[in-house]
């Protein structure tokens, strides 16, 4: 290529850079989508292989009913191409956390199995050894692995429990119907570490025969912890497997050889196990039997004593009680009347001590008084004295006086001398001047006297009456002072009153507080001895607790050590009972909880990415394709310019297959860089949500990265190419000319008259314009209808694959059973007899049972050399019922099937692939030889393939009569009520109830299975998903491209009516109409393609054993048209933008 | 107040470095019902100008004034309006829709226009009466031209914007061309800018802006246009 060629290829991008860029994206959207869907199944099983393998995970395991020996390890090892042996313990146990038992997502006891590992080799294997008997490696996520007994490591998902475990916590152990006292040392353990296994590739943890018959996690616990002398599995490595993909046919075959090797020795392995085995238990349980019975009657015995003497004390303290409560109210009794008594001494102290008050005060008012009148009364004392002196003197006077009156009239009278001696004596003392009278004779003296004699008299009475005056005087103010003494007297006598009431008040006081102060020492000795009476009580009632408690659990230590005497006893009877029937389980990967259903995942991948990428792919490339040719077309003036000016054809033609190539080129890189990354661990983490696996590894695959690149550069290059051969053929002057637009011509509507003419001028215009360029319509109709049968096919194959679940096992569905229920020992003695099913009957919520035989073998169509493949035979017990369980009926007839003995009823997929009809032959190969069966009809039947036998034509044809080994169930209504919660809970007790019983092996409830069935194939609806959202991006850029050429083709028409003053919205409608048309056509077209394309899907992307639906639901179609109209109208949005800025100058331009 | 008033209009581009004067200064006048024809070498800016006037384009600076009003000053949806009601326009190479017939390309324009002609009429003026129902593919230029003029007289606009009408056709239909331009603007007084690269058309117009590198060279005033068909080149 010349420079100046380069340049105007350099100039050819730019100017056309948005389809530059519309190639690349479409290219690498294609590409991507190719590459990418297609190496996701690829990667998912190099993954999962590669996991494998560097985990050493076992390919075959060996369970057995009776446990596995030494020498039976030493068997198995022995049996060719056996690599390596791992033998393992364990049981599977209750969890107890905190003294509350684990509980499973499904509401019912966590059901935990505790394996034996001998972490020596965890150990070595984490250090970097690589040692083959190390088999189904641990990695630890958290903490270390255990390095004393007493310590276990735990799955790392905790998915399945409600309960959270962290490192550190102390689990407890319980058996279900075993005692683990005889299975491990030690039935507590500490979480020390968190690991992952191989073994659970998703949260299935597998089933048992404990609990509700489903494992929600596991324990690894070191070897020694297991008392158990056997082994209970053991892993096997085979050689050369290796070297096969895990889910590889190959890989399959390989090991099928080894286990049906396994198998073979296994019949002599194990009778002589059970020969041992009776030989040891049968003397071990009689004699067992024995010391259980006089151990029972010991412990028993023991037991009463002990109860008796727990009853004294507990009486003892419910006495004490009431006698305490007594003695309480007697001394408050007490107490209340002391307080009462001292109580009224205060009030009478109070009183008294009131009234004292009262009387000092009065006392002191009468003593102010008195003390005032006290000079005065004591001045009348005084003189009261004087005045009696004074009363005496007078009296005395009188006295005389009345002696000389009385002497003088004597002496008058007598005259004698005596007489007159005496009146002498009397007048001297009366203060008389005697002397004269002595010497006058008497007559003389007689006559002095009794002239004399009156005026003595009338002294006498004088004194006399100034006597009596004085008297009555002294008497009245005697009677005064008397008075005033009296009061004195009275107050004095008031004091002495009154401070003898004061000596009672003091006293009493000093009584009271006396009182007070010996009330309280009582009252505090009192509540004294009642709180230690108390605390005596409660010591008292606390022991009898204590007592009861220590009593129960001695008892229960005792009864516990009975009942675990008792389960050793039963489970070595059972076991003893089982040999006759005893055998091996020759396990593969396959069966490993989870692997075949990421086998599965892996499998719709791969079916899937041999339509959807590759459809994806071929609609890109085509969209490349016109956009290149449209190109070229339009170019045809530069074209004929570089011609004339002298460039050879071969030139041109360069420049844009480089165009084409370079596009491609950077197409390819982007989509291969992205295509290869975003798919897979898109995808892989959507089923992560399932899986539980290390990130996907994501290799390049230069095959399909080479195919797809050079499929899209030859194909972009091939019509770059033979676009400019057709315009270089003609001649450089015709190119030269300026763009002759194709020539208007009438379109076959216009003959039909009255259509025609009774459309608008618009419409019109509009079909013209549409008929005009049938090229750019076809192709605009085509990429829309791709990418609507792309989005209609991704959607519909979502509904297919959601619909398998409803169709088989949902109300109407096919499977109408609610059950199945596995017994472990068939019942040959007749169903009448059966006590499995006597009990399965007479529990309420079980409404109808059907005894079935199932057996899986493999079959084919009866022709030579035939392909077989797995299918399940199933023989009811009773033609009659069989239509409450399962809905025999053909899925395009209608035709609804009674099972005969004249043939049987083989499932559609079946049929359908080994191509057997109604009428026609299919063998079933038996471990005894073939067996050849005539098709009667064909059921309706969507995962695994099914034979329907009636018993009489089995027994006919396999020579022997059906041993019925599975019963469905529909259960009663009322399991069917209340909530989603409550119906779950149901559903886990009565698993639990009917694992419980005797003779049950598994139970499978419909509801569980359609959960986790609904877990796979919800993923894969989100896979759709990711398609969708490619298809939808497909759908945005393939419109938007071919917009942007129509645009680009019709500038010069857009930018005249333009000129001529159509508004902004009336151009975008010009085109708009012409746009909506094409995409609807381009819908209708795509949904018919996408019919076509969902059915071809779905056929190849079905898995072996599951027919998916074929329905695509009316949501599916409106979502596909709504998406791709969405896209539309966006496109078209844009495009009323660049509409807007389109230039009328420039696109006028004469050059164009 | 003229009809047509050019004052002082610029268009630039800048290609990297240099600008470009498209229009440099352009300053003219037209009177209503007048013919005027705009003439220059290559490059001269004839065609910006029309564009300019025809609202097709923006000036970059300056005024420009179609009976009265400032064109200029158009909002975007006013300017469409401009086009829609004001305007005809007729091109080199015509510029008809392919897919529609002659009739049908007229009323594309009639179908938008408020005081529009009879499709049909007008193409019976123009002397397409025949021909209403050929596709643009199936007619000479001369016909073709004569489509697009009545796709542009349809409209009955007042002003008729013609950028080298008769380019592309010979010199008889040229010349029929011409007169028609010639016959609407006398009877019915419509303004007609007619851009031509043919001085010899120029006797026929009222006035002539002849620009040269994007600048009124001369404005000429003639007084006496000659018929359409007396014009010899
Ligand atoms: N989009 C554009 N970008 C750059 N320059 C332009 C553009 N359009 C026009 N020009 C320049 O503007 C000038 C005037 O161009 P215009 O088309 O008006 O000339 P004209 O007189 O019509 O010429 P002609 O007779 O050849 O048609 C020219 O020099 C041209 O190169
Ligand atoms: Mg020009």
């Amino acid at each position: 290529m010349s420079k100046a060629l380069f340049r105007e290829f350099l100039r050819s991008i730019r100017r056309t850079i948005k389809r530059y860029l519309a190639i690349i994206a479409i290219t690498g959207l294609g590409i991507s989508v190719f590459t990418g869907v297609r190496a996701t199944g690829p990667d998912m099983e190099a993954t999962a292989d590669r996991y494998f393998n560097d985990n050493n995970l076992m390919d075959i395991r060996v369970v057995s009913t009776i446990g596995l020996a030494g020498e039976d390890i030493d068997t198995i090892l022995a049996v060719d191409s056996v690599e390596a042996v791992m033998p393992s313990k364990f049981v599977d146990t209750f969890v107890e956390k905190d003294g509350a038992e684990a509980v499973g997502v499904e509401g019912a006891a966590l059901v935990c199995r505790a394996m034996s590992l001998d972490f020596g080799l965890a150990r070595e294997a984490s250090a970097g050894a690589d040692d083959s008997a190390y088999m189904n490696r641990l990695h630890l996520t958290e903490g270390r692995y255990p390095d004393k007994p007493g310590e276990c490591v735990l799955d790392s998902s905790e998915i399945n429990s409600t309960t959270t475990f962290e490192i550190g916590d102390k689990i407890k152990l319980k058996g279900d119907g075993e005692n683990l006292g005889s299975i491990l040392t030690t039935d507590v353990f500490t979480i020390v570490g968190k690991v992952e296994t191989p073994l659970f590739v998703s949260y299935e943890r597998g089933t048992t025969l404990a609990g509700g018959g489903k494992l929600g996690s596991f324990i690894y616990i070191p070897e020694g912890a297991f008392k158990t002398d056997y082994y209970s599995e053991v892993y096997v490595t085979v050689k050369g497997a290796d070297a096969f993909g895990t889910f590889t046919r190959e890989y399959t075959e390989h090991i099928k050889g080894a286990a049906d090797r396994i198998q073979a020795v296994s019949a002599d392995a194990v009778s002589r196990r059970a020969v041992l085995l009776a030989a040891e238990y049968t003397p071990k349980i009689e004699q067992g039997e024995k010391d259980y019975a006089a151990k029972k009657a010991e412990v028993d015995a023991a037991l009463a004593k002990a109860q008796e003497k727990v009853d004294q004390i507990i009486y003892y303290a419910k006495n004490g009680e009431a006698e305490l409560a007594k003695k309480t109210a007697e001394g408050q009794a007490m107490l209340d009347a002391a307080r009462a008594k001292l109580d009224a001494a205060k009030e009478e102290y109070n009183t008294g001590l009131a009234r004292y008050n009262e009387g000092i005060v009065q006392y002191n008012e009468g003593k102010a008084k008195a003390d005032a009148g006290r000079p005065q009364y004591e001045a009348a004392v005084a003189q009261l004295n004087e005045a009696a002196q004074d009363i005496s003197d007078a009296q005395e006077r009188i006295n005389r006086q009345q002696a000389l009156v009385d002497s003088a009239e004597n002496f008058v009278n007598s005259a004698d001398e005596a007489t007159l001696a005496t009146l002498i004596a009397n007048l001297s003392a009366a203060g008389y001047e005697t002397s004269f009278l002595e010497s006058l004779p008497l007559s003389e003296v007689k006559a002095v006297i009794s002239a004399s004699l009156v005026q003595y008299r009338r002294v006498l009475s004088n004194a006399q009456e100034k006597l009596a005056a004085g008297i009555a005087e002294y008497e009245a103010n005697k009677k005064k002072v008397d008075a005033a003494t009296a009061e004195y007297e009275r107050l004095d006598a008031a004091k002495a009153e009154l401070e003898n009431a004061k000596e009672r008040l003091s006293q009493a006081k000093i009584d009271i507080a006396l009182g007070e102060a010996q009330f309280q020492v009582k009252q505090a000795e009192f509540e004294f001895k009642i709180k230690d009476a108390q605390r005596d009580l409660n010591l008292a009632v606390a022991n009898a607790d204590t007592a009861q408690a220590e009593f129960d659990k001695k008892k229960a230590e005792a009864l516990a050590g009975l009942a675990a005497a008792r389960l050793d006893l039963d489970n070595g009877k059972k076991l003893l009972a089982s040999l006759d029937t005893a055998s091996w389980y020759v396990l593969k990967r396959s069966d490993l909880p989870g692997n075949a259903d990421y086998s599965i995942a892996v499998e719709n991948m791969d079916a899937i990415s041999g339509v959807f990428p590759v459809f994806f792919f071929f609609i890109a490339a085509a969209v490349c394709l016109t956009t290149m040719t449209r190109m070229v077309e339009e170019e045809r003036l530069q074209l004929g310019t570089l011609k004339a000016l002298g460039y050879t054809s071969r030139a041109i033609v360069s420049k844009y297959i480089f165009y084409a190539l370079s596009a491609t080129a950077f197409g390819a890189a982007e989509g291969l860089i992205l295509g290869f990354r975003l798919f897979p661990r898109a995808i892989f983490d959507v089923y992560s949500i399932i899986f539980n696996m290390p990130p996907i590894l994501l290799p390049f695959r230069i095959g399909d990265a080479v195919l797809g690149t050079l499929l899209i550069s030859a194909t972009v290059a091939a019509a770059a190419f033979l676009a400019c051969r057709k315009e270089l053929l003609t001649h450089p002057a015709q190119l030269m000319r300026v763009k002759s637009p194709k020539p208007g011509r009438k379109v076959w509507l216009e003959r039909i008259g009255f259509v025609w003419n009774r459309m608008s001028f618009t419409s019109k215009v509009t079909v013209r314009n549409l008929f005009r360029d049938k090229k750019r319509m076809a192709v605009t109709v085509f990429g829309i209808a791709g990418c609507t049968a792309l989005l209609l096919s991704a959607f519909g194959l979502n509904d297919s694959v959601g619909g398998v679940v409803e169709k088989q096992f949902g109300a109407g569905g096919v499977s109408l059973f609610d059950g199945q229920i596995a017994l472990s020992q068939p019942i040959d003695a007749g169903i009448e007899n059966s006590e499995v099913l006597g009990l399965l009957k007479s529990d309420v919520r079980i409404k109808q049972t059907l005894p079935v035989f199932y057996q899986s073998l493999d079959a084919g169509s009866a022709s030579e050399g035939s392909e077989r493949m797995n299918a399940g035979i199933v023989v009811p017990a009773d033609t009659s019922t069989v239509s409450a369980f399962m809905r025999l009926e053909n899925r395009k007839t209608g035709e609804k099937y009674q099972l005969g003995d004249d043939g049987v009823l083989v499932t559609e997929k079946f049929a359908a692939k080994t191509s057997v009809a109604p009428g026609g032959e299919i063998a079933v190969d038996t471990p005894a030889g073939t067996v050849k069966l005539k098709v009667a009809g064909i059921v309706e039947n969507y995962t695994f393939h099914y034979i329907y036998i009636s018993s009489a034509l089995y027994e006919k044809a396999f020579g022997a009569p059906p041993r019925y080994n599975l019963v469905m169930a529909n259960l009663a209504d009322s399991m069917n009520a209340g909530s989603a919660a409550d119906r779950k809970k149901a559903a886990a007790d009565l698993s639990r109830d009917l694992m419980n019983m005797d003779g049950i092996m598994a139970v499978t409830l419909t509801d569980q299975l359609i959960e986790s069935f609904g877990n796979i194939t919800g993923s894969l609806n989100d896979v759709v998903f990711i398609f969708i959202l490619a298809a939808g991006a497909l759908a945005f850029v393939v419109l938007y491209n071919l917009n942007n050429i129509n645009i680009n083709e019709r500038k010069r028409e857009l930018a005249t009516i333009k000129v001529l003053g159509f508004y902004d919205r009336e151009v975008s409608s010009y085109i708009y109409r012409e746009n909506v048309f094409l995409t609807l056509l381009g819908i209708a077209i795509g949904i018919a393609a996408g019919i076509f394309l969902h059915r071809y899907m779905v056929a190849v992307a079905e898995v072996n054993i599951v027919m998916f639906g074929r329905e695509i639901k009316p949501l599916s179609y409106a979502l596909a048209c709504a998406i791709t109209l969405f896209f539309a109208l966006i496109v078209n949005l844009l495009m009323h933008r660049s509409l807007k800025k389109l230039s009328m100058v420039e696109s006028l331009k004469v050059s164009e | 107040m003229s009809f047509i008033e050019f004052e002082s209009v610029y268009k630039r581009y800048k290609m990297g470095e240099i600008t470009i004067n498209a229009a440099d200064n352009v300053s003219f006048q037209a009177e209503q019902g007048e013919i005027c024809a705009v003439v220059g070498p290559s490059g001269a800016g004839k065609t910006t100008v029309l564009n300019i006037l025809g609202g097709m384009d923006s000036c970059d600076d300056g005024k420009v004034r179609v009976g009265g009003e400032v064109i200029s000053g158009f909002k975007r949806k006013r300017l469409i309006e401009y086009r829609r009601y004001d305007v005809g326009f007729i091109f080199q190479f015509y510029n008809l829709i392919p897919n529609l017939t002659a009739l049908e390309n007229v009323e594309l324009a009639t179908q938008i226009s408020k005081k529009s002609l009879d499709a049909k009429k007008v193409l019976e003026r123009v002397g397409l009466a025949e021909r209403l129902n050929s596709f643009p593919a199936q007619l000479s230029g001369g016909e073709q031209q004569r489509v697009s003029i009545a796709r542009a007289l349809a409209k009955n606009p007042k002003l008729l914007l013609c950028d080298e009408p008769t380019g592309a056709l010979d010199y008889t239909t040229g010349k029929q061309i011409l007169k028609l331009l010639q016959d609407t603007s006398r009877e019915t007084g419509m303004t007609v800018l007619i851009i031509t690269h043919n001085q010899a058309i120029t006797p026929m117009a009222n006035r002539i802006v002849s620009l040269r590198s994007g600048r009124v060279f001369t404005i000429a005033v003639n007084d006496r246009p000659v018929s359409a068909e007396r014009i010899e080149w």
